[in-house]
C-alpha cells in the first residue's frame, strides 16, 4: 500500500452538531410517540385494515433494511473484490448498514400488534418461517457489521478483513434474498407469488444503499469541508448508474413474468393502467424519478461532473426507492385476493371490503411520523458515530487517493 | 375513557336485543342463565368435556351445499358473531365507519358470486378453510398460528405479537386483526388488542364434547341444511358419506392445502 | 431468604417445600402484613370455600404456574375443564356489588388487583380474557369438578367424566 489513509472524527462545529443532533432527537421524540399512540389505542388509528395489513411503517421499515444491506456494499467491494480506491469508505459503509438496519427495524417492531412481547419474538421461533429466519439474519448482520468495522479500524484485526467481509458480503445477499422472500412466496397473493422478488430486492438494495451511501458521505463532507475528488466520484455515480440500471431491468423481467401467467394480466392492468396513486407511483415515482430522471443525470455528459446534481440523482433514486415498496407493499395488498378464479364477486360479507374491489389505503400520520423516526434513528447513529470515532477520512481528494490505485495496480 | 364507556354502552345496548343480554341480569342468575342457554345445544347426554389431549384420530372438516345456502340469510354469520362474541366489538369513536367494517373481526363471511361463463349465481358461507397445509402457520415467525392435531387451525394469542404475516398469507381472507381495545370479551371466546384471530370451529363446543359449530346448529335451525360438520378420517361418518355422494371441492384448489371445508356446488 | 415468619398460621399442615416457597419477598410481606385469606373478596364465591383447588398458601407461589400450564393444556390439547383453567379462577374469585353485578376481577381492590398492586407485578390474562363470567362454555358450566370444591369434597380432576374418558365425544359424531 502506497499510501495510510488517515481518518478523522467528524469535526464540523459543536453548534451545527448538536443542533443537529437535537433536531433529529425531536424528529425521533415524534416518532416514538406516535407508535406509543398507535399501540395504545390499537391500529384503527392507522390507514390499516384486514385487507392492507402492512402499511407505511412497513414501506420505511423495508426500504431502510433492504438499504442497509446494500450500503455495506461499498465496503465489499474494497475488500471483497479488492478495489483499493473504496477502501478508505468501508468504515462509513459499515456504520450507515448497522444504522439503517437498526432504523428500520426499529419501525418494523414498533408497528407490531404486541410490541411488549418483542422477548417471544426472540425465544419462540417457527423455523418454516422467513420471518423467523430474518430475525437471525438481521442480528447476525449486525453482529457481523460490527465485527467488520473491528477489521477495518484495528490494526491486529486487518488480516481478519478480507474473510470477514466475504462473509459479510454472503451474508447481506442472504439478508436482502430473505427479505424480498417475505413477499415472494406467498401463494394466495397474484403480485407476490414469483420468485423474481428475491433478486429484484438484491438489485433494488445495491442501488438504495449506495444512494444512501453517498447521501450521506457527500454531505458530511461538504459540512467539514473535506475534499472528495472528481475521480472518486465519478466511480461512485457510475457503479449508481449500473445499479439503478438493473432494478429497470429486473422491472420489467418481473411485469413481463406477470404478464406470461395470462391468469396476472388482471394484477398488471391495475398497477400499470388504472391502480390510481399506485399506477401513479410506479410510473412516475418508480419509473420516472426513481430510475430514469437519476440515470439522466448520472450520463449527462455536463451534470454528472456536479456534486449538486449527483446529490440530487441519490435523492431522486432514494425517492424512487420509496415510490416502489409502497408499490410493492401496498399495492399488491390493495388489489383484490382473487379467491374464486372465473367467477365475479358479487358480495362478500358485510364486514371487509366488497370482493374484486381494490381495497382503499389512506396511510395516517402517525405511520408517517413513525417511519420517518425510524430514519432519523439511522442518522442519529450515523451522526454520533462519524462525531465521536474515526470513521470518515480526511481526505477523498484524487491526489490522496492516487496512491492508493497505483498501489493496487 | 368516557367514550369507550359510551361504546360499551351503545354496543350493550344492541346486545339487550339478543338472548345473551340477559347476561346483563342478576348476579347468581347469569350463571344459570348461560348454562340454560348452552346446554341447549348440547342436551346430549353422552357429551362430556374431554379428559385427554386431542389427537389425529379426528379430522374436523365441512361440506357446505352451496344450493341450499340461501341469498339474503345470515344465520350463520349472526350465530357466529354471537358465539364468539364478534357482536361486542364497538366502532372506536373517531374512526371512518367504512374504513371500521373492514377492521372489525369477521370469522365467517356471506358470499355471493357469479360465474364469468354461465351467469350462474351462488352463495356460500367463507370461513377459515382449516387448511392441511395451512399457509398462515407456515410463515408464522413464532409458530403462534397452529394446526391442532384435530385440524383444526387456530391462533395461539399467548405467543402472537401481531405481525400479520399470517393475514398476508392466507388466500381466503379468513383472518382478522383486532385493531382496537377490546371492552366486552366472553370467557369462552377470548380477544384482545394486537393479535390476530380466526375461525376455530367453534373449538369450546368440541373439546366439551358437542362437535357441532354455532354456524353449523343456526343453518340447521333455520331449515336450510346447509352446513354439515364432521369428522373427515371417519370413513363411515356423516360427513365422508356426503362427501362421497355429492361433487365437491375445494376453494382454491390449484393451491394444493387440501382444505377441511368443502363446497359442493361450487 | 430462608427465615420463617411465626406470624403465618396456616389451616392445614404444610410441607417444608411449600412454606420455603412462600418466603418470596413480597408475598411473605404481604401475608404478614394481613394474614391468610384476606385478599379473597367477601362477596364471591371463594369466600365461602375452605381452601383454594391447592393449598392456599401454594396458591399464593405457583398460581400462575398452575394458569400457564393449564394454559397450553388447553390451547394445543383441547382440555379446558381442569381445576385450574383460567375461567375457573375468575368464576369463584369475581366479586359482586351491592346491586348483585359482578365485578371485574383485576378491579382495584378486588382479587387479582389486590395482590398484583401490591407486589407491582403486571397481570397480562384480561388484555384477552374475561374479567366477570360471561359466556362460559358449557362445560364451565355444568362439569361436577366445581361442585368438588366445596367443603369436604376432595378436588379430582376429571371426576364427572365418564368412566372411559374420551370414548363419549367420540361416539357422538359417528
Amino acid at each position: 500500500m502506497g499510501k495510510r489513509i488517515v481518518y478523522r472524527e467528524w469535526l464540523i462545529q459543536p453548534e451545527r452538531y448538536w443542533g443537529l443532533l437535537a433536531v433529529l432527537a425531536g424528529v425521533i421524540a415524534v416518532g416514538g410517540a406516535s407508535a406509543l399512540y398507535m399501540e395504545h389505542e390499537g391500529h384503527w388509528v392507522t390507514g390499516m385494515t384486514n385487507s392492507v395489513v402492512w402499511g407505511l411503517p412497513h414501506v420505511f421499515a423495508v426500504f431502510l433494511i433492504v438499504a442497509a444491506s446494500g450500503a455495506l456494499n461499498v465496503a465489499s467491494i474494497g475488500t471483497v473484490f479488492n478495489k483499493p480506491a473504496y477502501k478508505p469508505l468501508g468504515r462509513l459503509s459499515g456504520l450507515l448498514a448497522s444504522g439503517m438496519l437498526v432504523g428500520g427495524l426499529l419501525v418494523l417492531v414498533l408497528d407490531l400488534g404486541r410490541p411488549d412481547r418483542l422477548v417471544v419474538a426472540m425465544t419462540t421461533y417457527n423455523f418454516s418461517s422467513i420471518f423467523a429466519w430474518n430475525i437471525f439474519l438481521y442480528t447476525g448482520f449486525l453482529a457481523i457489521t460490527v465485527g467488520y468495522l473491528w477489521t477495518m479500524a484495528e490494526l491486529k484485526g486487518n488480516r481478519f478483513q478480507r474473510p470477514v467481509g466475504i462473509f459479510a458480503f454472503l451474508w447481506r445477499l442472504a439478508l436482502t434474498t430473505g427479505t424480498g422472500s417475505i413477499f415472494g412466496f406467498l401463494v394466495g397473493r397474484t403480485a407476490y407469488d414469483t420468485a423474481v422478488l428475491a433478486p429484484m430486492f438484491v438489485v433494488m438494495s445495491f442501488a438504495y444503499g449506495l444512494a444512501a451511501y453517498m447521501l450521506i458521505l457527500m454531505t458530511s463532507f461538504q459540512w467539514d469541508g473535506r475534499p472528495i475528488g472528481p475521480k472518486i466520484l465519478k466511480r461512485l455515480k457510475d457503479l449508481l448508474g449500473l445499479f439503478v440500471s438493473s432494478i429497470l431491468y429486473f422491472t420489467l423481467i418481473y411485469h413481463l413474468t406477470n404478464l406470461y401467467g395470462a391468469k396476472d394480466a388482471d394484477f398488471e392492468s391495475f398497477l400499470l393502467l388504472h391502480g390510481g396513486i399506485y399506477t401513479f407511483l410506479f410510473w412516475i415515482g418508480w419509473v420516472l424519478v426513481g430510475s430514469v430522471a437519476p440515470l439522466g443525470i448520472i450520463y449527462h455528459p455536463r451534470l454528472s461532473k456536479d456534486p449538486n446534481w449527483i446529490l440530487a440523482a441519490c435523492a431522486l433514486v432514494i425517492v424512487g426507492g420509496l415510490s416502489a415498496m409502497y408499490v410493492v407493499i401496498i399495492g399488491s395488498q390493495a388489489f383484490p385476493l382473487e379467491i374464486f378464479p372465473g367467477k365475479t364477486v358479487l358480495e362478500f360479507g358485510a364486514p371487509g371490503d366488497v370482493g374484486g374491489a381494490v381495497a382503499p389505503y389512506t396511510p395516517s400520520l402517525p405511520e408517517l411520523l413513525l417511519g420517518v423516526g425510524g430514519v432519523a434513528v439511522a442518522m442519529l447513529i450515523v451522526s454520533v458515530g462519524i462525531r465521536v470515532l474515526q470513521f470518515l477520512p480526511e481526505s477523498l481528494s484524487d491526489k490522496d487517493m492516487d496512491g492508493l490505485a497505483e498501489a493496487a495496480v | 375513557m368516557s367514550r369507550e364507556v359510551d361504546q360499551v354502552n351503545q354496543e350493550r345496548r344492541r346486545f339487550m336485543g339478543v338472548a345473551a343480554g340477559a347476561v346483563a341480569g342478576t348476579a347468581g342468575g347469569a350463571g344459570v342463565v348461560v348454562a340454560a342457554l348452552s346446554s341447549g345445544v348440547s342436551s346430549d347426554a353422552a357429551a362430556a368435556p374431554r379428559t385427554e389431549p386431542v389427537s389425529d384420530r379426528h379430522r374436523w372438516g365441512m361440506l357446505i351445499d352451496t344450493a341450499k345456502c340461501v341469498d339474503g340469510c345470515t344465520a350463520c354469520v349472526d350465530a357466529c358473531d354471537e358465539e364468539n362474541g364478534l357482536n361486542l366489538q364497538a366502532e372506536p369513536l373517531g374512526d371512518d365507519e367504512a374504513k371500521w367494517q373492514n377492521q372489525r373481526s369477521a370469522w365467517i363471511r356471506k358470499v355471493k358470486v357469479q360465474d364469468n361463463a354461465s351467469g350462474v349465481v351462488t352463495n356460500l358461507p367463507l370461513m377459515c378453510q382449516h387448511c392441511e397445509h395451512p399457509p398462515c402457520v407456515n410463515v408464522c415467525p413464532t409458530g403462534a398460528s397452529f394446526k391442532r392435531a384435530d385440524g383444526i387451525v387456530m391462533v395461539d394469542r399467548h405467543i402472537c405479537i401481531g405481525c400479520r404475516y399470517c393475514i398476508m398469507a392466507c388466500p381466503y381472507k379468513a383472518r382478522s386483526f383486532i385493531h382496537e381495545q377490546v371492552v366486552q370479551k366472553l370467557t369462552r371466546a377470548p380477544r384482545g388488542l394486537g393479535c390476530v384471530e380466526s375461525c376455530n370451529l367453534c373449538v369450546h363446543r368440541i373439546d366439551d364434547g358437542n362437535p357441532s359449530p354455532a354456524c353449523a346448529d343456526a343453518c340447521a335451525a333455520e331449515g336450510h341444511h346447509a352446513i354439515l360438520f364432521g369428522d373427515l378420517n371417519d370413513p363411515s361418518g356423516p360427513l365422508r358419506q356426503a362427501l362421497g355422494a355429492q361433487p365437491n371441492r375445494q376453494i382454491r384448489e390449484n393451491l394444493e392445502l387440501n382444505t377441511g371445508v368443502r363446497y359442493a356446488g361450487l | 431468604m430462608t427465615h420463617f415468619h411465626p406470624k403465618l398460621r396456616a389451616p392445614v399442615a404444610i410441607a417444608p417445600l411449600v412454606l420455603l416457597g412462600l418466603l418470596c419477598l413480597g408475598l411473605a410481606a404481604a401475608a404478614q402484613a394481613t394474614g391468610v385469606g384476606d385478599f379473597v373478596v367477601d362477596s364471591s364465591r371463594a369466600a365461602k370455600l375452605d381452601h383454594c383447588v391447592e393449598p392456599t398458601e401454594y396458591m399464593r407461589r405457583y398460581h400462575y404456574e398452575l394458569i400457564r400450564h393449564q394454559r397450553d393444556t388447553t390451547v394445543y390439547g383441547g382440555i379446558r375443564s381442569t381445576k385450574h383453567s383460567l375461567a375457573g379462577c375468575v368464576k369463584c374469585h369475581v366479586g359482586y356489588d351491592a346491586q348483585h353485578k359482578p365485578v371485574a376481577v383485576n378491579a382495584k381492590h378486588q382479587f387479582c388487583n389486590a395482590c398484583h398492586s401490591y407486589a407491582a407485578v403486571t397481570v397480562n390474562c384480561f388484555d384477552c380474557h374475561a374479567t366477570v363470567p360471561k359466556g362460559e362454555s358449557w362445560n364451565q358450566v355444568t362439569a361436577g369438578d366445581r361442585e368438588a370444591l366445596l367443603p369436604g369434597v376432595h378436588p379430582q380432576v376429571g371426576a364427572a367424566a365418564p368412566a372411559a374418558p374420551g370414548a363419549a365425544p367420540e361416539s357422538r359424531d359417528q
